[in-house]
């Protein structure tokens, strides 16, 4: 039955007007039926008319009530609301367009922001339960390493040991020279077997790693990613099988992985197992290079595995002296991989909810001042039996019709705005390159819309339903209520938008000079033309018990290098300053006062380079020498330290000719040497040179220990790095010379590719990306809140100035001057101006310390900063006020007088 | 929309007498008032203002069907008649009234 009635209804709303016509015609036919019967009775035409009206009893309220039963009331009546609000935004475009635009601005700013922190923090990760994954870490706090990678051997003992674990995995980053055809230089990843099947994964092609083929000798296998698969191989399905040349081995291919897979990042384009020799030095105890993955068991927390871990390290502390002083950690996985960014994102998220605030408010000052001139009107239909819930729903009605608006032009802005920070943002926002809106970003914009409607919408409805009737309809009563206390929520709105922008600017203006400051910060050597790359040499052609292939062939590839035209010196070193590359640590011992135990013995960062070095990158010698091409293999040993390091270990004497050594006491590892003769060989220290940023400008100069790459033939000796970064001065535009460098490269060894080739301005700039992201967001934002509140107190000054033109208008009859009724009106703006500026002046000191983690170089109460902010405000804040006093100023009194 | 307060009794009263009427076959809003009047011998004469929206709430609920015709004065007039679900009704409201006033009866006779 129901449904019936619900068919019926929808049809006579739909077929509006024929439903009218028919019971028009249908009362119509009674109506003459009942007239015939009167004239049947011998009643003359004209009476028997009367008397069928009269009976009937008023068709208009009989119709009315037929199209009750028949219709759907409330549906109708939003409709002629809807219509209503249409006509009267027609007539006042300029206000509707103002009022949609800055709700658009609100919502759109505020979704764009939130779908990157949902993209980048709140989505779950594409992996089977992705929530019970866990990173794990090792440490030694006491060393002051707060975060190192694990050594396998541990990494096995967690395996075997943990309580808490479905599986453990490792993985650890190696990229990969594939050749054969175009030699290509790709990012690889080796991990152990069982991390696809940890992270509940299968490959699309083929198979992933069986358990077997971590053993050495079986390890030559390949897992390529989809994008790989494509672009090299064709997307051939006979690609199982095949063979690929990487870093000079042939690896049988197995398996392709689907197309949107990624781990862990998702530049990695081939999987490798994780496979050592036996005797392979990688494998030890002491190389702690290796990254943690691993699955909780049902009913495990992470705080549990995190004791279990510990618990676990504490054990190995004691059975291994290499171990002595490890620490391990456990955390969420997804945590560990966006916690570097959490806090940045949040505080962009309360930016925006600032921002998204503002406008609200905007929007609802607009409207009140809209409404209250509609008083009049509003009281007229109260008076014509309008209910108050009824005059609420009309007004109510606008309200929707802004935010739907609003809401539309907000979510086309805020796609925009998310495709625009996807290609502008930093590069190292993990997640980002995925981020698209989404379904729960959806129900953040409906829901603010909401909540925005609610606000500017109910409350100024409300408000209007207690009008008072007889008041606005008195004769000569103006059709604008001076309502004092209308009057003043709309100041504390605008005083409030005032605070929240200023707010605003001041956190942008913290971050403009936290960007100067990094700009001004001291690199350490001179970046300007130089070309940087980096060149992998593979280990089969150049393998570690044969050091003297890669000294000679980086030794050739300098001496190459600087005889090209426009080059004037080339150094390779195995870190790449500012951009942070390469690099390790090892332990430190000063031959004459060693430490007493391995757990105290210092770590320090192992640079091998080459002699020209220095001299390409510009960085200054405090004392002593650098290299010279006569620091070969033959002579005695040699070392330069940095001043950091200087500072650290001979803060008192002259550390040149000191005897050192990277690596612990011989006594203090006695029983793990590797031959009982072992020495570390012993260096003399030649020269102390100036402090490099090593990775971005933010983090402070580590202790450096270099010694020349070529000396890496020497016995004992660490072998010389088959992988270096070079860096080369130029004259003119470093990239011009990309060419002819790869030449050089090729003509030493024709298979070997170069890599990451860039500049270091580009490092440079790369390293302030954050910051100039950062503060462009947070520069829109409050560039958005300042319009807003400029637009927010012009509309008060405005609608203040209309309130007061009768008594303004009887002020300059009386004799004031027009500058004294510009004072007046100048006097109310700069005073809710002032009052917004204080309270935004205490709000900014007890809010900006949130930000502190992105700032630098500048306290997050900076005087100046605040002071700047303040003026820029109060100057927009005159501005928006003057305008309208302006106009105030120029009205002719009589005129004013005159009407009402 | 509820109609309140005294009409209750006779709108559901005016449906039955409604749906009698038309068991009978279809007619018109004007013949079916004319009809009650008569049989009623003018004790119930039907509030025109009543029946046309009594009409209508009977269709929503699919007791009664309409369709356009012509009546007897050559005019297009609308003719309801009686669905199978209204005589189900009808029955259902006839039977409810029989026993209303018996009801009644008895205490008027008892009490």
């Amino acid at each position: 039955m129901k449904w019936h009635d619900i068919w019926l209804r929808l049809k006579a709303l739909v077929l509006h007007g024929r439903a009218e016509r028919e019971l028009d015609e249908e009362l119509r036919a009674h109506i003459d039926f009942e007239i015939e019967r009167y004239v049947c009775r011998g009643v003359p035409r004209e009476e028997a008319q009367r008397e069928a009206m009269k009976a009937f009893g008023g068709a208009a309220r009989v119709a009315e009530e037929c199209r009750d039963e028949r219709g759907i009331r409330w549906l109708e009546d939003f409709g002629k609301d809807l219509r209503f609000a249409c006509r009267q935004f027609r007539k006042q475009k300029s206000f509707f367009a103002l009022a949609a635009l800055t709700l658009a601005l609100g919502i759109g700013a505020s979704t764009a922001i939130f779908s990157v922190v949902n993209g980048v923090l709140l989505r779950p990760l594409p992996y089977r339960h992705p929530d019970r994954l866990v990173s794990l870490g090792c440490a030694e706090p006491s060393r002051g390493v707060r975060q190192m990678g694990f050594a396998l051997p541990d990494l096995d003992a967690v395996a075997e040991r943990n309580h808490s674990f479905e599986s453990v995995a490792g993985y650890f980053f190696r990229d990969v020279n594939v050749t054969g055809g175009t030699p290509e230089n790709v990012p690889g990843v080796h991990v152990s077997a069982n991390l696809f099947s940890l992270l509940g994964a299968s490959a699309a092609l083929g198979r992933t790693f069986s358990r077997s083929e971590e053993r050495f000798g079986n390890h030559r296998v390949v897992v390529l990613s989809d994008a790989l698969w494509r672009r090299r191989f064709g997307a051939r399905l006979t690609v199982l099988g095949e063979t690929a040349r990487l870093n000079g081995e042939l690896y049988r291919i197995i398996g392709v992985m689907p197309p949107h897979f990624q781990f862990p990042a998702r530049f990695v384009q081939l999987w490798m197992p994780i496979s050592f020799a036996l005797k392979d030095d990688m494998a030890t105890r002491d190389n702690h290079f290796i990254s943690a993955i691993a699955r909780l068991k049902r009913g495990v927390s992470v705080a549990q595995s995190r004791t279990d871990v510990k618990s676990i390290a504490r054990q190995l502390d004691k059975e291994f002296s290499e171990n002595a002083g490890l620490d391990m950690d456990a955390s969420d996985y997804l945590t560990s991989v966006v916690g570097e960014v959490r806090p940045a994102l949040v505080i962009l998220l309360g930016a925006v909810g600032v921002v998204l605030l503002i406008a609200c408010v905007n929007v609802a000052n607009l409207l009140l001042s809209r409404a209250s001139a509609r008083q009049r009107e509003l009281s007229i239909r109260t008076a014509l039996g309008a209910s108050r819930g009824r005059v609420v729903r009309q007004v109510m009605t606008e309200a929707i019709l802004l935010g739907t608006a609003g809401a539309g032009l907000g979510v086309a802005l805020s796609a925009w705005l998310v495709q625009l920070i996807r290609a502008f943002g930093p590069g190292d926002i993990p997640r980002l390159e995925t981020t698209s809106i989404d379904v729960r970003v959806l129900v953040f914009t409906a829901g603010s819309t909401l909540v925005s409607v609610f606000l500017f919408g109910l409350a100024p409805a409300m408000d209007l339903a207690r009008v008072q009737i007889s008041e606005s309809l008195k004769e000569g009563g103006r059709s604008l209520s001076a309502g004092a206390r209308a009057m003043w929520s709309r100041d504390i709105l605008v005083v409030a938008e005032v605070t929240l922008s200023l707010v605003l600017v001041i956190a942008a203006g913290l971050l403009l000079r936290t960007l100067e400051r990094l700009q001004h910060v001291d690199p350490g050597f001179q970046p300007d033309h130089l070309l940087t790359m980096a060149v992998s040499l593979p280990e089969t052609k150049y393998p570690q018990n044969e050091p003297a292939k890669a000294a000679r062939f980086y030794d050739e590839l300098m001496k190459r290098l600087e005889q090209i035209p426009g080059v004037r010196v080339a150094g390779a070193s195995t870190a790449m300053p500012i951009a942070g590359w390469g690099g390790w640590g090892k332990y430190f011992t000063v031959e004459e006062h060693p430490a007493s135990r391995l757990a105290d013995v210092p770590l320090i960062q192992y640079r091998e380079v080459t002699s020209h070095y220095l001299r390409a990158l510009g960085i200054p010698v405090l004392n002593g020498r650098f290299f010279t091409d006569g620091d070969a293999a033959e002579r005695p040993l040699v070392a330069v330290i940095n001043e950091s390091a200087r500072r650290r270990f001979f803060p008192n004497e002259n550390p040149l000719g000191k005897r050192v050594y990277p690596g612990p006491p011989e006594f203090t590892i006695r029983n793990l040497l590797p031959s009982p003769d072992f020495r570390t060989p012993r260096l003399t220290i030649v020269g102390v040179i100036g402090d490099v940023k090593q990775s971005g400008l933010r983090q402070p100069a580590e202790p450096e220990l270099f010694v020349p790459h070529l000396q890496g033939t020497a016995k004992d000796n660490e072998a010389s790095s088959p992988y270096m970064h070079l860096v080369i001065k130029t004259d003119t535009d470093p990239l011009r010379l990309v060419n002819a460098a790869r030449a050089v490269v090729q003509s030493i060894d024709p298979d070997q590719p170069i890599t990451h080739v860039t500049t270091m301005d580009h490092w440079l700039e790369k390293s302030l990306s954050p910051q100039r992201f950062q503060l462009s967001l947070f520069g829109a934002f409050a560039g958005i809140a300042l319009a807003l509140a400029a637009v927010g107190i012009y509309g008060v000054i405005s609608y203040s100035v209309r309130l007061r033109m009768h008594e303004m208008g009887i002020r300059m009859a009386l004799g004031a001057g027009a500058a004294d009724v510009l004072g007046i009106i100048l006097k109310h703006g700069l005073k809710l101006g002032g009052a917004g500026v204080a309270l935004g002046i205490a709000l900014a000191l007890g809010v900006t310390h949130l930000m502190s983690s992105l700032l630098f170089g500048v306290k997050a109460t900076d005087a100046l900063t605040f002071a700047g902010a303040s003026f820029v405000l109060m100057l927009v804040i005159a501005l928006a006020s003057l305008a309208p006093s302006w106009r105030a100023a120029r009205t002719d009194p009589l005129r004013v007088l005159r009407t009402e | 929309m509820k109609r309140h307060s005294r009409l209750d009794l006779l709108q559901g009263t005016l449906d039955l007498l409604i749906l009698r009427t038309l068991e009978t076959g279809p007619r018109h809003g004007w013949a079916i008032s004319d009809r009650i009047q008569q049989i009623s011998r003018d004790v119930l004469q039907v509030n025109q203002g009543s029946l046309y929206p009594a009409l209508h709430r009977l269709e929503h609920r699919g007791w009664i069907k309409a369709e356009w015709g012509i009546s007897e004065l050559g005019r297009r007039a609308r003719f309801y008649r009686l669905t199978t679900s209204g005589r189900k009704q009808l029955e259902r409201e006839t039977d409810t009234w029989a026993r209303f006033t018996a009801a009644i009866g008895r205490v008027l006779e008892m009490a």
